[in-house]
């Protein structure tokens, strides 16, 4: 929701209204009309959908019934997976804590492309993500460049932690993660890349974590993941 | 490979968002495994919430399943959103629910009555007003009630209620931007 101290303008309650469902028919389809091209109302209901949703915690929550997600499964994908079992899942959301990460990176590519579309659609060659720890200050901007076969990171928040070194890592797929090296305490690094890993980089997700000195023991993951994050063409 | 055993051992929260958010960008670049995962994650709590709004869980059914692949086909404009990842979540099941309630002028809202949860910034703030509006509010939200719904519920003429709301509403905000 917008700051402002005045009375609520007709905007804010017209998005209220909506955000609400109260309005029916032609108003409520009035409303999605006007959205489009009115960022004072776009920023309104985005405020009450972010008040509101908090209220979606006093309905009880209810497991559906399997068929419902394998007639989903059926229609999106013409059946179910294989099935991954619980660890196959358990990889997937291994991935996929970063979160912070995603909308720093959407403000990182808002901030690059500004607000004009490019008039030519070219392949990405550049690609931008975040990798912000979630129990401490500790945030790096990565820049993959795969024609450069090279990663480039720069700390924009927090220091490293003492006594305990931050190894990089790029997993694949289900692959084991490959180091990309320990991260020194310096603000900015440059990491070379092997082609083949530069290539496929921009699809995998980059992961730090806390190693001891030196880096990780066992050649894979041994201490705490810190962050992990996926990177955007920009 | 040992460290998912290790990190990933409990299940993750829906209200974490960190890791639904980061599901939802993996579910952008249509990754099934990540939309599994979403779904584990947030099924119940729209598939409740469709239940309430809808009010017939063959509706509700049809709801989720609509949901889901709005999900796995808008994905990719959630970070554009500026939502949180659950409220993004919310919404998009909120405003499905509405319009095909609406469409199909289904089955006719229950008379209900909501509590508010235990605690957050916008069940503080409604704690503090007017009971009728509070539950007019709550009809909307939960349960899907219109201006017209309320008002033949509660036999409060439209004008009367539409000033109640509009009023309260505006309170409302002001609370919440302070």
């Amino acid at each position: 929701m917008s700051s402002g101290s005045e009375l609520a303008g007709d905007a804010a309650l017209d998005a209220a209204e909506y955000a609400l469902g109260l309005t029916d028919g032609p108003a409520r389809r009035a409303f999605e009309q006007r959205l489009p091209g009115d960022v004072i109302l776009q920023a309104e209901l985005a405020g009450w959908d972010e008040d509101l949703a908090p209220l979606a915690a006093a309905i009880t929550e209810v497991v559906p019934p399997q068929r419902v997600e394998k007639e989903i499964q059926l229609k999106l994908f013409g059946g179910p997976q294989p099935d991954q079992g619980f660890w196959g899942r358990a990889v997937a959301w291994q991935w996929l804590s970063a979160g912070i990460a995603v909308v720093c990176a959407a403000l990182v590519l808002a901030l690059f492309r500004g607000s004009q579309a490019p008039p030519v659609t070219l392949a990405p060659v550049k690609y931008v993500g975040v990798l912000a720890a979630d129990a401490r200050p500790l945030q790096y901007l990565i820049y993959l460049e795969p024609a450069e076969n090279q990663l480039r990171l720069q700390r924009v928040r927090g220091v490293p932690g003492s006594g305990r070194d931050l190894q990089l890592w790029l997993i694949e797929g289900s692959s084991d993660p490959i180091s990309l090296g320990l991260l020194p305490s310096t603000e900015t690094v440059t990491l070379p890349l092997p082609a083949a890993v530069a290539q496929n980089a921009a699809d995998a997700v980059f992961t730090l974590s806390e190693e001891p000195r030196g880096g990780s023991p066992t050649g894979l993951i041994s201490g705490p993941i810190v962050a992990a994050s996926g990177v955007y063409p920009f | 490979m040992a460290y998912v055993c290790r990190n990933y051992a409990g299940l993750p929260n829906l209200m974490n968002h960190v890791e639904t958010e980061a599901l939802i960008m993996r579910v952008a670049k249509h990754d099934r495994a990540a939309f599994d995962a979403l779904y584990d994650l947030a099924a119940p709590r729209l598939y409740g919430l469709l239940l309430k709004l809808l009010g017939e869980q063959q509706q509700a059914d049809a709801a989720l399943a609509e949901v889901f692949a709005k999900i796995w086909y808008n994905a990719g404009r959630y970070p554009a959103s500026g939502y949180t990842p659950v409220a993004w979540l919310v919404s998009l099941a909120r405003n499905h629910a509405i319009d095909r309630r609406r469409a199909s002028r289904g089955a006719e809202a229950a008379e209900q009555v909501f509590t508010l949860p235990p605690k957050g910034k916008i069940a503080e703030a409604l704690a503090n007003h007017d009971p009728a509006f509070r539950q007019a509010l709550l009809c909307a939200y939960l349960a899907g009630m219109s201006y017209s719904d309320i008002a033949a519920q509660t036999g409060t003429p439209r004008e009367a209620l539409t000033n109640m709301m509009r009023s309260g509403l505006a309170a409302l905000r002001e609370e919440l931007t302070t």
